[in-house]
C-alpha cells in the first residue's frame, strides 16, 4: 500500500514567444482537423450536417487582439511595439457550419470554435508566465462565442498554460461543448467533458496523431522516474495526466518497456504498470 | 571445467557467484568472456540503480521542503508516510547495491585478473630446437656485427688524431727545424760579440739596476756554512 503524495508539480512558466508560438500551433492543428471533416452532428435537432468546405464560413473575432493591446498599453512600460508582437493574440476563430433547407435560407446551424487563453497580464508584465486560467475567464469567453440559442457550439478551448481544475465545471450547456486543450510536458491534452452529445466531433479537438501521443507517453514516462521508481506509473496515471486512450497507454508502455532493460511491463495486476527492475 | 579452473587458479572453493560461469564455458577463453560479461551487467545494474538513488534523493528532499512549510496536520502525515515509503526504497536499494553488486563485481574482477594472468603465462610457449638454433645463429651474427661496428667505430677514432706528415713533409718540417738551430746558433755568436765590447759602452739606468741586482750574487751564502 502506497501514499499516493506527490511533491506540487508546479506549472513551468512560459515565455511570451513560447506562448505565441504555442497558439500559432494549436490554430494550425486545428484547421487541419476542420478541413478534413465531412460531417458534424447538431445535438439540438439530432441530425447530421454536411461540414464540407462550401458549407463552412470561418471568421476571427478581431476585439481580442484589441484587448490585448490594451492591457499593453495599461501594463507596459516601453517596447509597447516589441510586446505586442511576442505576445499570443487571445485568437477565437470560428468556423459556422451552415445549410440550406429545401425552402428557406442558408442558415448556420452548428459552429466549431477553436479559442486561445492566455495569462495575458503576467506576460506583458513580466514576460513569463504559468498561470492557469481560470473557470471566469473561460465562460466569459464562451458566452460570447455561444449568442444563438437555435444553433449548436462545439468550443475548443486551448490555454498555452494550464486550466484551472475549477473550469470543468462550465464546459457543458444546453447548446455548447467545451474542450480543454492544454500542453503537458510538451504534449498536447485534450479534456472533455463527458457528454454523450459529443458523437464525432470530439475528433476535432483531439489535434495529435496516435504516434505522437505514443511518444508523448513515453516523453512523460522518461520525465517522471519517480513515479516509475514508486510502481506508480500505471495506464490510470497516464490517463490523468495525458488523457489519452488506455490501449494507446499500453502500447507506449510496451514500447518502453522493449527499449529500457530496467523496465518491465506488469500486466499481472489491473491497472496495468511500469515498473524498475534490475535484471 | 570447474575442476580445471579450479586447478588453474589453484583454489579449493569457487564463489556461488561465478560457478554458473565456468560450467557454461567450454574453455578458460569462454570463461572470461562470460565473467567480463556477467561484470558488466553488474556494472550497469549497479549505475542504474545508483541513479534511481538519485531520484529517491531528490524527492525526499522536495518533500521535506514541502513538509518543512505545510500546515496542514493530516497532509505533514501523509508526506512524513510518503517519505518513510521512499526511505525504505532507498534502504532497499542501498542493500541491493551492496550485497549484490558490489560484492559480485568484486568477484568477478577477482576471478578476471587471475584467469587472465594464467592465460598468459599458459598460452606463452618455449621456442623449439629449431627456433632456438636459429636464435643462436642471429646472436653469433648480431655479436659480429657488433664487433665489425666497434673497429670501423676505432678506425674514425684514429682519423680523427692530428694527420701524420708524409716523407716530403717530413724533410720539409726537418729543414724548418736545421733553420731554427742555425738561427739559434747566430744569435749566440752575436750575443758573445756583445758581451766582448761591453766594458767600452756605457750602460743606461735600468741596465745598472739589474746589474745592482745581480751584483750580490757572489756575496750569497753557500748553502752550507763552516764554523770560524
Amino acid at each position: 500500500m502506497t501514499t499516493r503524495v506527490q511533491a506540487p508539480r508546479r506549472p513551468s512558466a512560459l515565455s511570451r514567444a513560447e506562448a505565441l508560438v504555442a497558439e500559432e500551433q494549436f490554430f494550425e492543428r486545428l484547421r487541419a482537423r476542420l478541413n478534413a471533416l465531412q460531417g458534424i452532428f447538431n445535438p439540438l435537432e439530432g441530425r447530421m450536417y454536411d461540414a464540407s468546405a462550401r458549407h463552412r464560413t470561418t471568421r476571427t473575432l478581431e476585439d481580442r487582439a484589441a484587448e490585448v493591446k490594451a492591457a499593453i498599453k495599461r501594463l507596459a512600460e516601453r517596447d509597447l511595439m516589441k510586446v505586442y508582437e511576442e505576445m499570443p493574440k487571445g485568437v477565437v476563430e470560428t468556423t459556422g457550419i451552415s445549410h440550406k433547407e429545401l425552402l428557406g435560407p442558408r442558415s448556420v446551424k452548428v459552429v466549431v470554435a477553436g479559442a486561445s487563453f492566455s495569462p495575458a497580464d503576467d506576460l506583458i508584465r513580466e514576460g513569463r508566465s504559468g498561470r492557469a486560467i481560470g473557470a471566469e475567464e473561460l465562460a466569459r469567453l464562451r458566452d460570447r462565442i455561444v449568442t444563438h440559442p437555435g444553433v449548436f457550439h462545439y468550443i475548443g478551448a486551448f490555454a498555452t498554460t494550464s486550466w484551472d481544475p475549477g473550469c470543468r465545471a462550465v464546459l457543458t450547456g444546453p447548446n455548447y461543448l467545451v474542450a480543454l486543450v492544454d500542453r503537458v510536458e510538451s504534449a498536447w491534452r485534450t479534456f472533455y467533458s463527458p457528454d454523450t452529445r459529443w458523437r464525432g466531433a470530439a475528433r476535432v479537438f483531439d489535434i495529435t496523431s496516435e504516434e505522437e501521443k505514443i511518444e508523448a507517453v513515453q516523453r512523460l514516462v522518461r520525465r517522471r522516474p519517480f513515479a516509475l521508481l514508486m510502481d506508480e506509473m500505471t495506464e490510470d496515471y497516464v490517463f490523468e495526466e495525458l488523457g489519452y486512450p488506455i490501449p494507446i497507454i499500453r502500447e507506449a508502455f510496451e514500447r518502453v518497456a522493449s527499449e529500457d532493460r530496467f523496465v518491465r511491463f506488469d500486466t499481472g495486476t489491473r491497472p496495468y504498470r511500469l515498473v524498475r527492475v534490475y535484471g | 571445467m570447474l575442476d580445471k579452473i579450479r586447478k588453474l587458479l589453484g583454489v579449493k572453493d569457487i564463489p556461488e557467484e561465478v560457478t554458473p560461469l565456468y560450467r557454461g564455458a567450454r574453455s578458460e577463453r569462454e570463461a572470461l568472456a562470460l565473467l567480463k560479461e556477467a561484470r558488466r551487467r553488474d556494472e550497469q545494474r549497479r549505475r542504474r540503480a545508483i541513479q534511481d538513488l538519485e531520484v529517491f534523493g531528490s524527492m525526499e528532499e522536495e518533500l521535506l521542503e514541502e513538509g518543512k512549510g505545510e500546515v496542514s496536520e493530516s497532509r505533514r502525515l501523509m508526506l512524513a508516510r510518503r517519505i518513510k515509503e521512499i526511505r525504505g526504497k532507498v534502504e532497499e536499494l542501498n542493500g541491493r547495491i551492496e550485497n549484490i553488486y558490489n560484492k559480485r563485481v568484486a568477484i568477478f574482477n577477482e576471478h578476471i585478473g587471475s584467469l587472465e594472468t594464467v592465460l598468459e603465462l599458459t598460452t606463452e610457449e618455449l621456442p623449439d630446437k629449431k627456433t632456438m638454433e636459429e636464435m643462436a645463429i642471429r646472436a653469433r651474427e648480431l655479436l659480429e656485427n657488433l664487433e665489425k661496428s666497434k673497429e670501423l667505430a676505432q678506425g674514425i677514432a684514429q682519423t680523427q688524431e692530428p694527420p701524420q706528415p708524409d716523407e716530403e713533409e717530413k724533410k720539409i718540417l726537418r729543414e724548418m727545424e736545421r733553420r731554427a738551430d742555425l738561427d739559434l746558433e747566430k744569435a749566440e755568436i752575436e750575443k758573445i760579440g756583445a758581451d766582448a765590447e761591453k766594458p767600452e759602452t756605457v750602460e743606461p739606468e735600468p741596465k745598472s739596476k739589474e746589474r745592482r741586482k745581480e751584483a750580490p750574487e757572489p756575496e750569497e751564502k753557500p748553502e752550507i756554512e763552516f764554523e770560524d
